[in-house]
């Protein structure tokens, strides 16, 4: 081979990898955003809640907060935020290395707190008499669901932690219950279910039709352009959420104090199919929440080896894992409330 | 002259109490642990665990003249407010397992449920039978009084009807009334607090059999026995009381939440109600509570009592309970 040729052989490779590179590049220059190759950043913020007396809560409560990295398949961080009143809620602020949760001084009611994760200091944030059901957060701010001193149902909110003010979605509204609350990232809408507190408490369904009227409103995060997307009260719904933009992930039961556990439906909003998720091995989901890519389901629930655990449920794979087992809970720990599920852009 | 007198009256009362506590022996203690009492004055006479004699008007009277009020003050002697003291015998209404397993019959599942119904029987059926079969293998004990701690400022209110006790209130500066069922004191190491019992799950207690029972397979309670009536205006989260809202026993069934429904069968009408926890109290001789008189009477099926036995209620756990 003269001299000449391995130089052409040479110079076609370095343009064949600078090409390569390139093509490379300009994918992921075009590739939306979340998809771009780069460490998955999911997380499962896990609120549990430990009794003082370490028998009931009749000694007093405190949250204990866990970061369940899905990329690491553990619980990587967790801390013990402060005591809890009523119902605990927590949700990370990544950027800032702060945990918003429900805290109390008084063993009575709630209040908005902030954790520092860095000084593992507590602040209080409000001063009101709250009672708390969502706390997430959407590009920065803070949302959540909450019923204010002098009111009987959970509204959303958008909450002013400097302030310590919060912007309720009908602040005259003591009638309409938001019984689920959650944002979807890929939709970039608020999915609320709603039902009336006086129909609930009327003698139809108190003691004919045991079912609450219900109807599930999509919204943006500021609260505007609010639709009514499905209603029903041919069943019992309990908590929502978007598999996508035209599927809701439900949790169902048939009638208030159904004593068949409740179950996974799928409901299609494009021609209002319902269809049943049934999950081979989990007996009862208590909390759900898809994954980003709607892929995969995360359930809080009861199955037929843990009591309550919390569970990934691969839907293509139909494969259902229990993240928690084996998980060395603090002393004390009674009880794993409630979870969110967290995609970092 | 009227001062001398009361000097010498409680000079006497004093004579006459020295030597009653000095022969009080160990041998003299009933079963209840009682050695005596006076039931006139209310006065009880006690040996405690450390063998000492107390004298006290503990525990609270499980039956008082009908409508009968007393309120206990800061050395926990109840003053009568309303009403007034009779033969404080405890009671039960009915043999206790006859009484008990009367109230664990499975409902008759029909052709013209609807599918929820016939859920909800048959989620009743599997607590009641669950229950039942608790109780045929390992028998049940007979009921017991209960008799819930003594604090300064509590209120009992006896039962219109029967004389029989019918609720606690303690007192609540956040409540129009003063006093609320859920307001107990959270401070154990009261010095003038007593602990006389503590409820137990699946152990009846009271005059009317009361039991509240966990069933692990279906992570459910189901309680059975009475149900009374109370009138707070707040419930134990600041949430107003509105109607179909109840209480549930706060040592056994205990929550903060209620994030599930309850439902309460009349075992006498046969009817099922859908009801809210919104409350805990003390439920001394009731297994559930309902708010206001008028919800109750909507229970009962009628306006004539201001009580309803036997109910059963059932709900699955509430998500702030630890699994007993």
């Amino acid at each position: 081979m003269n001299r000449k040729k391995i130089l052409f052989i040479l110079l076609g490779i370095v343009i064949i990898i600078t090409s390569a590179l390139i093509v490379t590049h300009l994918i992921n220059l075009n590739s939306p955003k979340g998809f771009r190759e780069k460490p998955s950043q999911e997380y499962l913020q896990i609120v549990g809640m430990r009794f003082l007396n370490n028998k009931d809560r009749l000694g007093g409560a405190e949250i204990i907060f866990y970061l369940y990295s899905i990329a690491q398949h553990k619980v990587v961080e967790n801390y013990t935020l402060g005591n809890v009143a009523l119902y605990p809620v927590a949700c990370m602020d990544f950027t800032h290395k702060k945990i918003y949760y429900s805290g109390s001084d008084n063993n009575l009611y709630d209040n908005l707190y902030v954790y520092d994760i860095g000084s593992r200091q507590s602040k209080q944030l409000t001063h009101d008499k709250m009672l708390f059901n969502d706390l997430f957060m959407i590009d920065g701010k803070l949302l959540g669901n909450i019923a204010p001193e002098g009111k009987t149902v959970l509204q959303p909110g958008i909450i002013d932690p400097e302030q310590g003010t919060v912007s309720y979605y009908n602040a005259s509204d003591d009638d309409t219950w938001f019984y689920s609350l959650s944002y979807n990232p890929i939709t970039d809408k608020l999915l609320g279910l709603t039902g009336s507190d006086k129909e609930m408490r009327s003698s139809r369904v108190a003691t004919q039709t045991h079912i609450r009227p219900k109807q599930i409103i999509l919204m943006n995060p500021d609260f505007s352009d609010a639709k009514t997307i499905y209603k029903t009260e041919a069943f019992e719904i309990r908590e929502t959420r978007q598999l996508d933009a035209n599927r809701i992930v439900m949790i169902t039961e048939e009638q208030m104090g159904s004593g068949k556990p409740r179950q996974l439906q799928i409901l299609t909003l494009n021609n209002d199919k319902l269809e049943k998720l049934n999950i081979e091995g989990l007996i009862e989901p208590q909390s759900v929440y898809p994954d980003k890519n709607g892929e995969h389901l995360y359930i809080l629930g009861r199955s037929n080896t843990s009591p309550l655990s919390l569970f990934d449920y691969d839907i293509k794979k139909h494969k259902l894992t229990d993240l928690l087992a084996g998980y060395q809970f603090p002393p004390g720990l009674k009880v794993v409330v409630n979870f969110t599920y967290t995609s970092l852009p | 002259m009227k001062k001398r007198l009361i000097s010498t009256l409680c000079a006497l009362v004093l004579v006459v109490a020295c030597p009653l506590t000095a022969l009080a022996t160990r041998a003299d203690v009933n079963s209840a642990g009682a050695i005596s009492s006076d039931k006139e004055t209310g006065v009880t006479v006690y040996q405690d665990a450390a063998g000492g004699i107390v004298l006290s008007n503990l525990p609270v009277p499980q039956k008082m003249m009908p409508g009968s009020v007393i309120i206990y003050d800061d050395q926990l002697q109840a003053k009568v407010i309303q009403g007034g003291y009779v033969k404080d015998d405890f009671t039960p209404i009915s043999d206790t397992r006859t009484a008990i397993l009367r109230g664990l019959e499975a409902v008759t599942i029909t052709v013209d449920m609807s599918p929820g119904e016939r859920a909800t029987a048959e989620w009743e059926n599997r607590l009641v039978n669950g229950f039942k079969a608790q109780i045929l293998k390992n028998g049940i004990q007979a009921t017991q009084p209960y008799s819930p701690t003594i604090y300064p400022g509590m209120k009992v209110v006896y039962d219109e009807n029967d004389g029989n006790i019918n609720n606690i209130y303690y007192p609540d500066p956040k409540e129009p009334s003063g006093y609320s069922i859920h307001n107990v004191p959270v401070n154990n190491n009261d010095s003038t607090a007593t602990t006389l019992t503590t409820p137990v799950l699946g152990q009846p207690y009271g005059t009317y059999d009361n039991v509240i029972n966990f069933q692990y397979s279906d992570d459910s309670f189901l309680g059975l026995g009475r149900a009374t009536y109370f009138t707070d205006t707040y419930g134990n989260r600041s949430n107003t009381l509105k109607n179909y809202d109840c209480a549930t026993q706060q040592n056994l069934d205990y929550s903060k939440v209620g994030d599930k429904d309850v439902s309460i069968r009349n075992l006498n009408t046969n009817q099922v109600f859908t009801f809210h926890q919104a409350d805990v109290g003390t439920l001394p001789d009731a297994a559930i509570d309902i708010w206001g008189l008028d919800n109750l009477h909507i229970l009962a099926g009628g306006i004539d009592v201001i009580s309803v036995y036997q109910v059963r209620y059932y709900h699955k756990r509430f998500s702030d309970q630890p699994i007993p």
